[in-house]
């Protein structure tokens, strides 16, 4: 009965350990106004639930979209995708030449060291926000 | 001399012949000079402008915000290693195969804004038509992709276009073609010492 117990309430602790969602490594290519940059994190999903990001917004720039580089015929290019899921205990990296948030028409000139904020909106997390800084 | 001698000798010049190998000339790019404009709104006759200097070469749009940065980055890269090696005589070039947007004010604020003050770096674009054909002889393609209207009805384009850094030698001859965004540095390194010898 103790072990049954034990058995019980060592799968209750497992069950519920939720653990934490993070953006990290936030940055951004310096870039000036009119022009448009690029935007790179990693998504630390430590949870027991996908999660959605489905759109970023900041008010530095004229429009924001998600994006990912593909190649073709030996060609490069870039496309807008709706979203990006990510699965429970996984990061999702967005890098250079990979998934990047494409920050277009900017407002202001964002030279080397200075910073911006974004908003992240996941499907389950809600909105997350973030502070980056350019650099290359 | 005996035979042990000479199979010695032979031996030895059998490895030392790999060592000078050839690297094949792509294509000699002194038959058209294409009148070109510098970041700095000078002339510029590419490529009679570059003749006895080994050129290291892409092409972009600044408006590109992933691609192209990392190919001007990587270009970064390998020149600081060059200049710490103190290798001379080495010039930088970067083509614009979006002519009409990035004029030359354009590509001075693209080099700014990256910290690039080298004399020996060009940033050049000119009239749509010539560097079309400039892109043509070089095999590099520059295709318009999708079209975005923003919220405040600007309008926002992309190309899609070759990633590529390449090498020319003092003789203006095409020799090597790397992946730009993707580039082995030490590779382009070791070749760019290489292509300056031959």
């Amino acid at each position: 009965m103790k072990k049954l117990f034990l058995l019980f309430f060592g799968l209750l602790i497992s069950c519920n350990t939720a653990g934490d969602f993070n953006i990290t490594n936030q940055w951004f290519r310096p870039a000036v106004k009119g022009m448009n940059t690029a935007l790179y994190f990693t998504i630390d999903n430590n949870t027991n639930q996908t999660d959605t990001l489905f759109s970023v917004k900041s008010n530095i720039a004229g429009m924001v979209q998600i994006h990912e580089t593909f190649e073709k015929n030996r060609l490069k290019g870039m496309r807008a995708i709706e979203y990006v899921a990510v699965k429970p205990h996984t990061k999702i990296y967005f890098k250079p030449g990979g998934l990047h948030v494409m920050v277009m028409n900017l407002k202001n000139d964002y030279k080397k060291n200075s910073s911006a904020e974004f908003e992240l909106y996941f499907k389950k997390k809600g909105l997350v926000k973030i502070k980056a800084v350019a650099k290359e | 001399m005996d035979f042990k001698k000479i199979y010695v000798l032979v031996f030895i010049s059998l490895i030392f012949s790999g060592c000078g190998k050839e690297i094949p000339v792509i294509k000699d790019l002194n038959r058209t000079d294409y009148k070109l404009i510098t970041q700095d709104s000078t002339q510029f006759n590419f490529p009679s402008d570059l003749k006895g200097k080994t050129v290291v070469l892409s092409y972009i749009y600044t408006n590109c915000p992933d691609i192209c940065p990392i190919i001007t980055q990587n270009i970064i890269s390998i020149n600081k290693q060059i200049d710490k090696e103190e290798i001379d005589n080495i010039v930088y070039v970067e083509i614009s195969f979006d002519p009409e947007r990035d004029i030359p004010s354009v590509l001075k604020n693209y080099a700014e804004v990256r910290g690039i003050k080298s004399p020996n770096w060009y940033f050049l674009t000119g009239d749509k038509k010539t560097v079309f054909n400039l892109l043509k002889d070089l095999n590099v393609y520059a295709l318009s992709g999708d079209t975005t209207i923003t919220p405040q009805n600007d309008s926002l384009y992309y190309f899609i276009h070759t990633d590529r850094i390449s090498l020319i030698d003092k003789q203006n001859r095409l020799r090597l073609n790397f992946n730009g965004s993707n580039a082995d540095k030490k590779e382009i390194i070791n070749s760019i010492k290489q292509i300056k010898q031959q």
